[in-house]
């Protein structure tokens, strides 16, 4: 693998592990959460791994 | 023969946002340890979280670590996790518990209740997670029941209470239902909608029925006309510095009340 692939590899590793972080925060707050809500006649609104990612962003900049 | 200590241990402070990038770590050998990772601003802040008794034998070395006594404070603030940008407060004003819920960034009601599960469901994970040379059973048993719960969350009334300010309607914080949601709906209203006109009239029936539209545009059930004129006549005063009269004359030359110098503009509704 020349020089740019390996950059390119190291690259996706950073952003499969930030999203795999992302999403194990994400499963952790759900949970917090959870304990504090109400059962809802609407379902929850889902959030895709991008908003996910997101919002593990903003709590990481606190 | 044994030996008994007492400590207040904080753990060792390493934030979370660091967590992952500070090597491998050592499993909490306590459960102040174990809570003190989860909620290094809380420990900071309010102290450690329990008093926990050493008991070690003398001859073998080996230990045996008990929780004593829990330090409520430091409870109270873990029911609203900073690590993960959760916030739980008690709003002063209607004696109600609120969270924020990170899917919609909106305060829902909570109850006591709920707290209390919360905090014991911590509790119990804290238990699972502990290394055999420390006592289970006080963390699953004697901190779980009811009345230790309750002095926490009786605790944390103080601890995160909120004043009438936090759901202002120019405050950030936003709860999904409650009275300030007519304000904000109005502020938006003047601020989106009603537009200085030089010579036009603007009684408050027209204003109504241009709020009554926007709000039904935006799904949201509008207020009763009585409570609008108490709200808009306060934020179009600030706004565009022009006062509620009842001395308007239209061109028909029947009176009116309303506004000089101001006009809705319909259009910007859709």
């Amino acid at each position: 693998m020349n020089l740019d692939g390996n950059s390119k590899q190291r690259q996706r590793e950073a952003e499969l592990d930030r999203r795999a972080k992302a999403l194990d925060r994400w499963q952790e707050s759900e949970w917090v959460v959870d304990c504090l809500r109400s059962k809802s006649g609407s379902p929850l609104k889902e959030l895709s791994d991008e908003q996910i990612v997101d919002w593990h962003q903003k709590v990481e900049q606190r | 023969m044994t030996t008994t200590s007492f400590q207040l241990s904080r753990g060792k402070e390493i934030p979370f946002t660091f967590r992952d990038i500070a090597g491998p770590q050592q499993p909490p050998a306590t459960p102040s340890e174990w809570f003190a990772r989860r909620f290094p601003a809380e420990v900071k802040r309010w102290g450690c979280p329990f008093l926990e008794a050493v008991v070690e034998d003398v001859e073998t070395g080996r230990k045996l670590v008990t929780a004593v006594s829990m330090n409520n404070s430091f409870f109270a603030a873990a029911l609203s996790d900073s690590q993960l940008n959760h916030s739980v407060v008690f709003y002063e004003p209607d004696q109600e518990w609120f969270f924020l819920d990170p899917r919609d960034n909106f305060y829902h009601p909570t109850s006591e209740a709920k707290l209390m599960t919360l905090l014991s469901a911590l509790l119990l994970r804290c238990a699972e997670e502990m290394p055999a040379c420390v006592d289970r059973i006080s963390l699953f048993v004697k901190f779980r029941e009811d009345q230790r719960l309750k002095a926490v969350v009786k605790q944390a009334r103080s601890v995160l209470a909120a004043d009438s300010t936090f759901f202002s309607i120019n405050s950030p914080h936003q709860r999904i239902e409650g009275p300030e949601q007519h304000g904000r709906m109005a502020r938006q209203f003047v601020g989106r909608l009603i537009k200085p006109q030089a010579g036009q009239l603007l009684s408050i029936g027209d204003c109504y029925n241009g709020f009554e539209g926007y709000c039904r545009n935006n799904g949201v059930e509008p207020v009763a006309r009585k409570a609008f004129k108490q709200l808009v006549v306060e934020i179009i005063k600030e706004e565009f510095e022009v006062g509620f009269r009842s001395d308007l004359k239209n061109a028909e030359g029947r009176y009116l009340r309303g506004w000089k110098g101001l006009t809705v503009d319909v259009d910007a509704r859709n």
